[in-house]
């Protein structure tokens, strides 16, 4: 299978000084500084700093209420902060133009909304829309792009149907093929798999992971369920009330006190096979 | 993209031309069987009133002084210029000056009212993703009325930019209505309720304005453009309302697109990297633009911009690219067709035919309400 870059990241790995891989890794993508963020008088988020490691999948974990959507919608620029800066790839996010920073970072909400009557493939073309002027019509680049993210996220026989006709599952998979579209260098997702069956969580947590290892894509999840982010993250946020309780390897941060302390409940935290496996047992 | 594409992700040959691929089959018999009726009204339209003919009389009347002019032309003795701004002259028959003088004129104003109401909702409707949005209801017209009427009262001299003072009108209401609607947000229902509080409050204007008219004359006439009528529209309001419905449509077809990313939500348009509220600001000054050029000529003609969108969206699906055009056709359909209903129902009396748009419409409105399940969301 050859690599699915694009040229922008292609271009910068080879600029780096010691080839490939390692140039992405370890360098933070995407941080946010000081964070001052409400959405009114009382901030929810008061002077919080974090750092999301570039090619890595990132889960931000909390409670209900622990403000993890506030915080990845700052970081995806849908919330400006009453304080401190959101720094991507070295530069102030301010300063990116608006389809320029659509280009470098995306982002699925929670709830997608979208008429009944289009179809799969019309939903993902639409992915392009940063990377096409206002008078330009589709190009093969987009084509292509739109072909990848048809492949990437299986939704190839979901293609020409319409998204008011599929279940909660593929049409997940069809607005993260959107989002795939728009070949950006990172990607976050707010609650990709909540509300969805088993099968088709495990398929959106499949099309993540192959994202990440086949383009390096820098991936940050909000998540409720902490199974998946012990599964499928290599750095873990646990946030309580607005602050950074814990950050980490999954295995350094989920741990059994985390787990009471933050989330309430005890649970048993294993190591099955080199896979953390987490089990909650009762509220505290 | 260069090599580091995938081989299999190559765009695949079959893939359709991308400029017509969006032209499918209930797009085009939508278009073809409103041009129809368009032009079978038309004719009746033509053909029938206190000077009646018959509809082959008409016909003839209508094509023999084109040609005629176009005959000249082409051996030379006129300039296509001249074929045009003598062709009033060039009329010698009652029945081509009829056809050509008195009631051409309207049937093309009602055409162009037809589809800049449409549009006008089409737009309004994808902004604030809302199928009750219409430029009545979001008190659009009344704003643009009662610049109108403003305008006649104080300015008569400057009735040559009635649809510019239409356009500030309109876009004063519609800021109003959405600045009362707005709380951290607005709703399908919100937005209707203020546009119906908005529209009430001008209409009130609007009235007391004709205890100030000099005459009743004025008032009638001004009874006549808040009910939206047709009568005595002539080749000027043609040439008044042209060159604004040629700009709406023209931006609206381009900016198809754009209505198509806001139709995904505000928060997905801007993860897309649209600058939502500027994009929203300009398209519903398009929307205003276009709902103001049709009350210019035509004054408040009630639920065609929403009747037609949502009529539309029903055949070819909520492609914006698609909806657009088919509103261009089926919005002059439906305006000519009532329009014949005003003139002809009660002959000699004519009605105004806001009256029947909106005796149709009412109705429509009705059964959109008890139909759906989820009224307003589009």
């Amino acid at each position: 299978m050859t690599e699915l870059t694009h040229p922008d990241r292609q271009e910068r790995e080879s600029n780096a000084p010691d080839g490939n891989e390692p140039s992405l890794e370890g360098r933070p993508a995407l941080r946010g500084e000081n964070l001052v963020l409400g959405y009114g008088d009382e901030p929810i988020v008061d002077g919080e700093s974090l750092e999301i490691p570039a090619g890595e999948i990132t889960a931000i974990v909390g409670p209900n209420g622990s403000a993890k959507s506030t915080l990845l919608r700052a970081l995806a620029r849908q919330l400006e902060p009453d304080a401190g800066t959101v720094v991507l790839d070295g530069r102030d996010v301010t300063e990116f133009g608006d389809k320029a920073f659509a280009r470098t970072l995306g982002l699925l909400s929670q709830e997608s909304v979208s008429p009944d009557s289009v179809t799969v493939e019309e939903l993902i073309y639409h992915g392009r829309y940063p990377h096409r002027g206002f008078f330009e019509p589709v190009g093969d680049d987009d084509r292509a792009a739109v072909e990848r993210a048809i492949e990437l996220a299986g939704v190839e026989d979901l293609r020409d149907r319409e998204v008011g006709a599929l279940s909660g599952g593929q049409r997940q998979l069809a607005w993260i093929a959107m989002a795939l579209a728009q070949e950006t260098d990172v990607l976050l997702l707010d609650e990709p798999t909540t509300f969805l069956d088993l099968r088709h969580q495990l398929m959106v947590m499949d099309v993540v992971e192959r994202l990440n290892e086949e383009s390096k894509t820098t991936i940050v999840l909000v998540v409720h369920d902490i199974g998946q982010a012990a599964r499928h993250a290599k750095h873990v946020i646990a946030l309580q009330e607005g602050t950074v309780y814990a950050r980490g390897p999954p295995a350094e941060v989920l741990t059994e006190e985390l787990l009471a302390d933050v989330f309430g409940v005890e649970a048993t935290v294993e190591t099955v096979d080199g896979q953390l496996r987490v089990l909650a047992d009762r509220p505290l | 993209m260069s090599d580091s594409v995938h081989p299999s992700t190559e765009p695949t040959p079959e893939t359709p031309d991308e400029r017509t691929s969006w032209i499918d089959l209930p797009l085009v018999k939508l278009v073809v069987s409103s041009l129809l009726v368009t032009i079978v009204a038309g004719l009746i339209q033509v053909s029938l009133g206190s000077y009646s003919m018959t509809v082959g009389e008409a016909w003839f009347a209508l094509v023999e002084p084109a040609t005629g002019q176009a005959k000249r032309v082409l051996a030379g003795e006129i300039t296509p210029w001249t074929a045009v701004t003598d062709f009033t002259e060039s009329l010698e028959a009652t029945e081509q000056i009829v056809v050509w003088d008195v009631r051409l004129p309207r049937v093309l104003v009602a055409i162009f009212v037809g589809m800049n109401l449409a549009i006008s909702g089409a737009i309004f409707q994808a902004v604030t993703r809302n199928e009750l949005a219409s430029p009545f209801i979001l008190g659009v017209s009344s704003g643009a009325g009662l610049a109108i009427l403003l305008t006649l009262v104080a300015f008569a001299s400057l009735a040559v930019y009635l649809p510019l003072f239409a356009a500030v009108g309109g876009m004063i209401a519609f800021l109003l209505v959405y600045a009362i609607a707005w709380k951290g947000g607005t709703s399908p229902v919100r937005l209707v309720l203020a546009g119906v509080i908005v529209g009430t409050v001008f209409s009130s204007i609007q009235t007391a304005l004709f205890l100030f008219a000099p005459d009743v004359g004025v008032v009638q006439s001004a009874i006549q453009w808040t009910t939206g009528s047709l009568v005595g529209a002539d080749w000027g309001q043609v040439r008044l309302v042209l060159p604004w419905t040629v700009l709406a449509v023209g931006l609206s077809l381009v900016a198809s697109r754009q209505l198509n990313v806001l139709l995904l939500g505000e928060q997905t348009a801007s993860a897309l990297g649209m600058s939502v509220e500027r994009v929203r600001f300009a398209l519903a000054s398009v929307a205003v633009l276009a709902a103001a050029a049709s009350v210019a000529v035509a004054g408040i003609v009630s639920f065609v911009g929403l009747i037609v969108p949502h009529v539309v969206r029903s055949v070819v699906g909520s492609d914006y690219k698609r909806v657009i055009v088919g509103c261009l056709f089926v919005g002059p359909a439906l305006m000519v067709v009532a329009d014949v209903g005003a003139r002809l129902a009660l002959s000699p009396t004519q009605l105004p035919v806001g009256i029947i748009t909106g005796l149709v419409g009412g109705p429509y409105f009705l059964y959109l309400m008890r139909k759906k399940r989820n009224l307003g969301d589009i």
